[in-house]
């Protein structure tokens, strides 16, 4: 085994962290809230908002709890990417269209990083589950697939 | 005994959904409902017997807060008597004007020339919100609304100003206002203008021509 500083482990907890803590702060909110945020992006229909408001910090925060405690690992990190992967999708439209996001007050102070801001940290989230999806056997040192791996 | 990986999700999932329903819930208990800060009258306006009451939270320099100020403007002209309105003030601290329009807005209420300021801001807030320094358009606005420049200085000055303003954002947040525009419609939370309009169309059973309004455009030369 490795005894050595392994990044991997780092990025698991510190990257399931973050979205556990983001996810925590949207779900103990009121959900309007968090629907002002969806909406603001303009990219579902009304119908299917306040449905993606309800489930995306559920998401959000069950992928960071598996991710950090490091149960389903691999699921997790896919999950994550699908995840990131939106959020890219969506900013990125958002910037195209020129949506006056940075300006409208939608994110409160918490967040108040620009629209191009958001978008080099979702690459950046994208870049680092990605390296740990690669290199699962580093990633899953010291998390409960591993313990579960050695009891079967 | 060992749990199985299956037993151990099923446990994860259901303590998650638990511990986070019931924090927010306690929360919502002991937080209630208990408005500390008494607003002034002069940020109130419409029928204070009206059924709809309207408390708005926002930012003076959000653009979403102008459209929704100018929606909720044109539906008061309409139906004076239907709605009760109060406004509160929630700067954002990225907006680098948000604070100092309110205090400005502030010290016009004491004048009794809230509602006229407000407006100005609202309707022209383009002309300013971009502005290294808005101050000689805050107070081209105020001698517009026929407010006595003297005091109003002075008041500029007042520290309570300040203070009463922060006072107010706080009883915001802790009504749970993150984002601008908040809206408090008959007591439930509506954030945003798409919702406000929502809200406005089921209670008036119609849209309103301004909801296509925007702030207008200025062509002056600050």
């Amino acid at each position: 085994m490795n005894k050595g500083f392994n990044i991997f482990i780092f990025l698991r907890v510190t990257i399931g962290g973050f979205f556990v803590l983001v996810s925590v702060d949207t779900l103990m909110g009121p959900f309007q809230n968090f629907l002002y945020v969806v909406q603001a992006y303009e990219i579902f229909p009304d119908i299917v908002e306040k449905g993606v408001a309800f489930i995306v910090p559920w998401v959000e925060f069950f992928l960071g709890v598996f991710l950090v405690i490091g149960l389903w690992t691999r699921n997790a990190l896919k999950g994550l990417l699908v995840l990131v992967t939106g959020l890219i999708g969506v900013v990125s439209s958002a910037i195209i269209r020129g949506l006056p996001l940075d300006d409208c007050g939608c994110f409160g102070e918490l967040f108040s990083v620009s629209l191009k801001g958001t978008l080099l940290i979702d690459i950046a989230l994208f870049v680092f589950v990605g390296l740990m999806l690669v290199n699962l056997a580093k990633t899953s040192l010291l998390s409960l697939d591993q313990y579960y791996q050695k009891t079967e | 005994m060992t749990l199985t990986k299956r037993t151990l999700t099923i446990l994860i999932i259901a303590g998650g959904v638990a511990l986070i329903c019931g924090a927010k819930f306690i929360g919502k208990v002991l937080q209630g409902d208990d408005r500390q800060v008494v607003v002034q009258a002069g940020r109130k306006k419409g029928n204070p017997d009206a059924d709809l009451k309207i408390i708005e939270y926002m930012d003076f320099q959000c653009g979403a807060c102008a459209k929704g100020a100018i929606i909720i403007n044109s539906y008061l002209k309409d139906n004076p008597d239907k709605i009760s309105m109060e406004m509160n003030h929630f700067p954002l601290r990225f907006h680098k004007h948000g604070f100092l329009s309110s205090r400005y807005a502030e010290c016009a209420s004491r004048q009794g020339k809230f509602w006229p300021y407000h407006d100005l801001l609202i309707k022209r807030q383009r002309q300013w919100s971009k502005l290294l320094n808005p101050v000689p358009v805050f107070e081209s606005f105020a001698k517009e609304s026929g407010i006595y420049m003297d005091e109003f200085k002075m008041c500029l000055e007042d520290e309570t100003v300040d203070a009463r303003i922060v006072e107010i954002k706080a009883e915001g947040k802790a009504r749970g206002v993150k984002a601008t525009p908040t809206y408090f419609i008959n007591g439930e939370m509506v954030v945003g203008v798409k919702s406000l309009i929502k809200e406005l169309f089921e209670y008036f059973g119609k849209k309103h021509e301004s909801e296509q309004d925007q702030p207008e455009e200025y062509h002056g030369n600050h």
